[in-house]
């Protein structure tokens, strides 16, 4: 099965004129489904495999429309505007909804759909030495989705970047790595008993998978999300530098600072925020700092 | 001499020379009303004399009696004290005068196009003569010297047959003359200054404009030093003295690379001085304007681009240039850079640089389109090559070429309301135009775009008559002999450049609002023909109604009909074909000055100002709010990345637009580090055939007007941290945040 338009998957988003998910200008694909569930994340509309209905009230204006479209009766009004019991996410009451207030998010697309996207910006490709990022969610979850557009990406010559959180079977991961140039790889702590606290799940698969990736020669940026009081204490620090230390070849790392940026997301999503109480981390030059001077390469720019 | 060293005349304090020059123009306007006294007694003298006549008495007087200032910190003469107040670059001051003995004529064309104002089909605050975006032929002048000029234009007044040829080469001669002899005092007054001055740095520069000023640019430039002089003396006794707006400093680069070559090589200039000169002569216009009262100085300088045999210009003097405007960071002149696909990656990297500096001071040109554009109308390639631009981004060939460029805006809306709307046309739109009132029973959206395009040429071929009837009177208005006698053509011709004189004489009506022109038609094309959603009938209803009482239609307009800007084929597709359109309508037309119009997308304040008391249209826009501007998309529909934008407008067959096109985009905040990817946008839009790109980073102001309407800002893109988003899409508190992060005025 090799045509385009008949392989499919369900994406949440394709971004154009992404620049910070790789090297120069690039047009990055989210995934949707993903094995995790760190309390931080901020594309909660990407965990799920399957579509969700958002509801953004700032859109709403009032007009009835998704209450009459309704099957189930599942509309209620004020914020509060899904009866998430009832819903059954259809989708009827989004298409009747004139103003983007009511969303279905994740929407099957096929192989032929995706590349549209993505062919439109090749000059820019080209001149900025950029690419397409495979991100979501975890582009490793839909796996032959992933293979078959990683490969589609590849035959038409675009570099290619893999944002993963690094916990797949480690075939998975290396049969995406023939066809990746550079993975984005979350190191979320190094310390496994947090790592099960905070994302659902202890760490062995992620760091295991980083080594034998390292192994390979594959090239990679590893980030870490910096989560205040989380996995930004000193020992937090210190462990993931001492792992990134012990990788073979030349490791570079980079920090994703915490913000706020998911909450209306949640919100949309009718799901509560898990981490309110939270701000953007005061730390990161001393987070660095202590990186630096254990002989860690962080990435600049 | 050591090559850090500079030789006295030329250090630059730039605190100074600051200070120097404001205390000095806050005195202006300067009186001189002895001086125009005098040329009223020498005007009413003869009898009914001819303008020609009166500019030639008005360079006379000037030359005996205008106060010539030179400044201690300049090393340059230039200063001519004509009443011109500080923040005019022409059309005041006695070079006006004779303007002002035709204001009978003028009120005239005002009062018959005020309907049309009024109406907001059209506007043109110049009543339809362009007597603002001109140039000096400076290479003319730089090669031939004011002297070599007078030799021909002498020879060419003895062969001259009848009255107005004679009387404009015998004015040329005199404008050369009083050039020369306001030159000379220049010298003399630098002379007087020495026997006082006690400042070796002043007095160093005083000599160097006693022994140059009485040479230069009556003979030809020899050096670095005489080139700027000679360029900077000319402009400002252009434009001081021939009443009309001369913004444009030149291409700057190419001028003056050969000087600076075979300076260098002499060992007569290093480096540190020609950047210390250049300083000295960019820093001049922002000294002269008051700029805390935000004044539109119109002035600008082109750098880059290609010689006339086609190669790129890129070398020390460009380097030196963008250097000094990004450490002093200059508001004026602004700078129109040239490029094409053949410049070296450096000379992207810098213009991207310049770009994300938050100078806002640069527009890039596409020299492949513009170039073809110019010929393609029948000029000569090489001169084409030689385009300047000012004072926002008026096209024209240095000279060679005398413009009408930025004198009649129209409103593409208006005619597009007349079409759905034909009950709404005034009197004089019937008079002057003969309009298709077929629009709103139109059975096929074919048969509707037609019926447009009919009122667009109609209204078109109105407008540019109404044009050059007044086009043909300027020289009569206003000649500019002093002006005429740098452009190749006037002098051969024994015409005027108010008069056609000129080898190319074009002009233009500036297109306004054409991404909501796209959009607006389109949203027809779909709804009311394709989708048959409502008819032409309850379109105009709900248009009238200001889309009251149907959020729900006009939501579903922003949301679900693509957009010019969004990247999509169908309406990149259309926008072509209509873009394509549009110029051939606004093409050809005889512009009475022995030249023809043609087509810009160029807009100038007014997508703002029309918006403001436009209705509502089609496209989902309410009334008040803007037009989109220049070539760029509405801003309406929700646009994935700025690549599509790009792609958007690359999409317009701009080399039909001689005239230019200006597409706006803005980089999202975070971004002004990131100098490879805005020199990739730079190289994208010059390789996909772009005209002229402006690159903003979003500031503190945007941010808060997109907190206030997110409707109006579904573009806007913000860096968040190592992520970007849509800024109205994030929750109010990062809103804010971000907001914070701008507040000292700055861009993160
Ligand atoms: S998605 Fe379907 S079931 Fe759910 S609220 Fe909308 S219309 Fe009702
Ligand atoms: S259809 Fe959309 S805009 Fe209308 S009430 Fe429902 S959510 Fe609000």
């Amino acid at each position: 099965m090799d045509d385009c338009s008949q392989v499919a998957g369900i994406i949440s988003d394709i971004q154009r004129f992404a620049v910070h998910d790789g090297p120069g200008i690039r047009t990055t694909v989210f995934l949707k489904g993903c094995p995790m569930r760190c309390l931080w994340c901020h594309n909660p509309e990407a965990r799920s495999n399957e579509s969700q209905l958002a509801f953004y009230a700032n859109k709403c204006i009032d007009c009835g429309l998704c209450a009459a479209a309704c099957p189930n009766g599942a509309i209620l009004s004020g914020d509060r505007r899904v009866d998430r019991e009832r819903c059954c996410v259809c989708g009827a009451c989004a298409d009747a909804c004139p103003s983007g207030a009511l969303e279905l998010i994740g929407r099957v697309a096929t192989a032929a759909q995706v590349l549209d996207v993505v062919m439109r910006d090749l000059p820019y490709y080209k001149i900025s030495d950029g690419g397409v990022t495979m991100s979501g969610g975890e582009p490793l979850y839909q796996h032959s989705f992933s293979i078959f557009l990683l490969r589609a990406f590849m035959e038409r010559g675009l570099h290619t970047a893999v944002d993963t959180c690094g916990l797949a079977p480690w075939e998975r991961l290396a049969e995406i790595a023939g066809l990746t140039n550079l993975f984005l790889y979350d190191i979320k702590a190094a310390d496994p008993e947090k790592h099960a606290r905070f994302c659902g799940t202890d760490n062995a698969i992620v760091l295991q998978n980083a080594r034998r990736l390292a192994e390979t020669g594959a090239k990679i940026i590893f980030r870490v999300p910096l989560i205040p009081g989380y996995n930004d204490s000193a020992e937090d620090i210190r462990l993931v530098g001492e792992f990134i230390l012990s990788l073979p070849g030349d490791q570079r790392l980079e920090f994703v600072p915490y913000h706020r940026i998911g909450k209306g997301k949640y919100e949309a999503l009718g799901l509560d925020y898990p981490l309110p109480h939270i701000g953007a981390p005061q730390n990161l030059d001393e987070c660095k700092r202590a990186l630096l001077s254990a002989g860690v390469k962080l990435v600049t720019g | 001499m050591s090559s850090s060293i500079l030789q006295d005349f030329a250090i630059f304090d730039g605190a100074e020379f600051f200070r120097e020059m404001g205390q000095f123009y806050s005195a202006y306007p300067a009186d001189v009303s002895d001086v125009e006294e005098e040329w009223r007694r020498r005007v009413r003298s003869g009898p009914g004399l001819s303008s020609f006549r009166c500019k030639a008495l008005l360079y006379e007087v000037a030359a005996e009696r205008c106060d010539v200032h030179l400044f201690r910190q300049s090393p340059f003469y230039y200063e001519i004290v004509t009443g011109r107040p500080r923040n005019s670059h022409g059309m005041d001051g006695l070079g006006a005068l004779v303007l002002g003995l035709h204001t009978d004529e003028i009120e005239h064309v005002r009062s018959s196009i005020d309907c049309f104002e009024q109406e907001r089909l059209f506007s043109s605050w110049e009543q339809l003569i362009d007597w603002d975006h001109h140039s000096v032929g400076y290479d003319n002048v730089l090669a031939c010297g004011l002297g070599g000029l007078r030799e021909t234009a002498s020879e060419r007044l003895e062969r001259s047959s009848g009255e107005t040829e004679q009387e404009f080469l015998a004015s040329v001669v005199t404008a050369l003359d009083s050039l020369m002899s306001l030159s000379s005092r220049f010298a003399d007054r630098a002379e007087e200054m020495l026997d006082t001055e006690d400042d070796p740095a002043v007095r160093a520069r005083l000599l160097r404009i006693a022994e140059t000023a009485r040479r230069v640019p009556a003979e030809p430039a020899r050096t670095f030093y005489e080139a700027l002089s000679g360029i900077l003396f000319m402009r400002e006794a252009c434009a001081s003295l021939d009443g009309i707006g001369v913004c444009i400093l030149g291409h700057l680069d190419r001028m003056l690379e050969p000087y600076y070559r075979s300076d260098i090589n002499a060992g007569r200039l290093t480096e540190a001085e020609a950047k210390s000169l250049l300083q000295a002569f960019l820093a001049a216009t922002d000294a002269r304007f008051d700029l805390s009262t935000g004044p539109e100085t119109a002035t600008t300088v082109n750098i880059g681009g290609q010689d006339r045999s086609g190669r790129p210009v890129y070398n020390e003097v460009t380097r030196i240039i963008c250097e000094v405007f990004l450490e002093m960071r200059l508001v004026n002149p602004k700078v129109n850079a040239r490029i094409c696909a053949a410049h070296p990656d450096e000379y992207y990297n810098l213009l991207a640089r310049a770009a994300l500096s938050g100078c806002n001071v640069l527009a890039i040109f596409n020299d492949e389109t513009i170039i073809r554009a110019h010929a393609e109308r029948g000029k000569a390639v090489e001169d084409c090559r030689l385009y300047v631009s000012g004072g926002c981004q008026e096209l024209m060939l240095q000279n060679t070429e005398v413009n009408f460029r930025g004198c009649i805006y129209l409103n593409l809306l208006k005619v597009l309301e007349l079409t759905i709307h034909p009950e709404r046309s005034t009197e004089a739109d019937r008079e002057h135009f003969i309009l298709d009132d077929t629009g709103p029973a139109c059975g096929s959206f074919e048969a509707f775009y037609e019926s447009f395009l009919n009122n667009l040429k109609s209204v078109l071929n109105g407008v540019s008559s109404m044009g050059a009837d007044a086009g043909s009177h300027a020289w009569r208005i206003n000649p500019c002999p002093m002006t005429s006698a740098t452009v190749s053509g006037c002098i051969e011709n024994g015409r005027d450049m108010m008069q056609g004189g000129a080898k190319y004489n074009s002009s233009s009506i500036s297109l306004n609002g054409f991404g909501t022109l796209v959009d607006s038609l389109y949203s027809i094309k779909e709804l009311v023909y394709d989708r048959r959603a409502f008819s032409m009938d309850e379109l105009k209803r709900i248009l009238d109604e200001n889309y009251r009482g149907h959020e729900g239609v006009r939501r579903r307009i922003l949301r679900e009909i693509p957009k010019y800007g969004q990247d999509q084929d169908d309406v990149n597709a259309f926008a072509r074909r209509l873009a394509a359109d549009i110029a051939r309508l606004a093409s050809g037309q005889d512009n009475g000055r022995g030249g023809k119009f043609e087509a810009s997308l160029f807009s100038y304040g007014l997508f703002h100002k029309w918006g403001e008391v436009s209705p509502a249209t089609p496209d989902g826009r309410l009334a008040g709010e803007p037009l989109s501007r220049g070539m760029g998309p509405s801003g309406y529909g929700t646009i994935n990345g700025v690549t599509a934008v790009i792609n958007s407008a690359c999409s317009i067959p701009m080399d039909k637009y001689p005239g230019g096109g200006v597409l706006d985009i803005s980089l999202p905040i975070g971004m002004n580090k990131r100098f490879d990817i805005a020199a990739a946008l730079i190289r994208r839009f010059i390789e996909g055939g772009g005209s002229i790109l402006q690159m903003n980073v979003m500031d503190n102001e945007t941010l808060k007007k997109a907190r206030a309407n997110p409707l109006e800002y579904p573009w806007l893109v913000v860096r968040v941290y190592g992520f970007s988003a849509r800024y109205v899409s994030l929750p109010a508190d990062v809103q804010d945040e971000i907001l914070s992060r701008t507040q000292s005025g700055g861009q993160i």
